[in-house]
């Protein structure tokens, strides 16, 4: 994954101290998001790193008084769009690392409880699986509408579409989540 | 009664994505009917459970990505061309500009033609010159032509005759017979 060459200004204190700033402040949400909607750490860390780099290089377009996150997710859409049109279909999935459960995408944060991440991953087990048949398109609206819990119109600046769209693709998206989400339990008992 | 609500504009309710008034109707739709109420209910559950699963799986910022993102950034130098955009702000070109043009009224044709010298004229000439002045106007301040005769007689040259055109010897002599 890499993100097109353009011409750059020559880089400077600001720029610099905006780009350590954006990392400390946001670069978890960011990291986080992208995993969501990649589905797999590996291509989450080049998103986030592509969308930091575009930060850098593009800080002066970013409008202050605005919502950063919302903009910097509107560039890690953006390139996970161009990345998907690229790569011309899913991103790859992950092998595991040091024999990690794969359903908890392996590294996991050491603060949580044990007990609390036993029971998150029974509840989230079947959601991600879900959430990882959605087309990337559906998977972004639920998670920018479900997880990030924007308005449909903050959704569409970012995802650079219609409310229509938005709407259109979150009630389709819901739809299939729910009747993936029945599937997997019907079959598990 | 009122009729019962589809779907989709539960979940457009249950974001907040409804005008004012469709939003207040629904809302007192809810307090009376089980049914609607129990697949909103439903649509609620799962957005909880997206969000408690994404709370749950949250992962923290790795270093790496933050050491990769300066790594290319400080490897991102930029061109000559690039320099030379970013120099040609106002605060930049306007002075380059001042000096070059200054420079160029002052110091430029001597070095442009500096390989190209035009003839060169002995020290000689002006002295001549100087002293045919001189024989003119005999009377002029600060001139003494007894200085530099020596040196026209030493050089065999007469040392205001050759200076003085026909025609001014005409005048001189019309005035001279007119006298």
């Amino acid at each position: 994954m890499g993100v097109p060459r353009k011409p750059i200004a020559a880089p400077t204190p600001e720029a610099s101290a905006f780009l350590e700033m954006a990392m400390t402040q946001y670069g978890k949400a960011t990291y986080n998001f992208a995993y969501r909607l990649t589905g797999n750490e590996a291509d989450a860390r080049d998103l986030t790193q592509d969308a930091f780099i575009r930060v850098y290089r593009a800080w002066r377009s970013f409008q202050p008084g605005t919502s950063f996150l919302s903009w910097i997710y509107r560039i890690v859409t953006n390139l996970y769009r161009d990345e998907l049109r690229r790569r011309k279909g899913r991103f790859q999935e992950e092998i595991p690392e040091d024999n990690a459960p794969q359903e908890f995408g392996g590294q996991r944060p050491l603060a949580v409880d044990p007990i609390e991440d036993y029971v998150a991953g029974q509840l989230g087990e079947p959601l991600a699986k879900a959430l990882a048949q959605l087309s990337p398109e559906q998977r972004q609206v639920v998670v920018l509408a479900d997880i990030e819990e924007y308005s449909y119109q903050e959704i569409a600046d970012i995802m650079g579409c219609s409310i229509g769209t938005v709407r259109s693709r979150l009630h389709r998206a819901r739809a299939l989540l729910r009747r993936l989400i029945t599937r997997a339990r019907q079959e598990r008992r | 009664m009122t009729p019962h609500y589809d779907l989709e504009t539960f979940i457009d309710y249950l974001h907040g994505a409804l005008a004012p008034e469709a939003d207040a109707a629904v809302f007192e739709h809810l307090q009376t009917c089980t049914a609607c109420d129990a697949v909103y209910d439903q649509e609620a559950a799962l957005g909880e459970a997206l969000r408690s699963a994404a709370r749950a799986q949250e992962l923290e910022f790795p270093s790496m990505i933050k050491a990769r993102v300066w790594d290319t950034v400080r490897q991102d130098k930029p061109s000559w061309l690039q320099l030379l955009r970013a120099g040609w702000a106002p605060r930049v070109a306007v002075p380059v500009a001042a000096v070059v043009i200054l420079a160029g009224y002052l110091g430029l044709p001597p070095i442009i033609h500096g390989s190209q010298a035009g003839p060169t004229v002995d020290a000689a000439y002006f002295l001549d010159e100087h002293n045919a002045e001189a024989q003119q106007n005999p009377f002029g301040p600060g001139l003494t032509p007894a200085v530099y005769a020596t040196d026209s007689q030493d050089r065999g040259t007469s040392s205001a005759d050759s200076y003085i055109d026909a025609a001014d010897a005409a005048t001189l002599g019309d005035t001279v017979a007119t006298r």
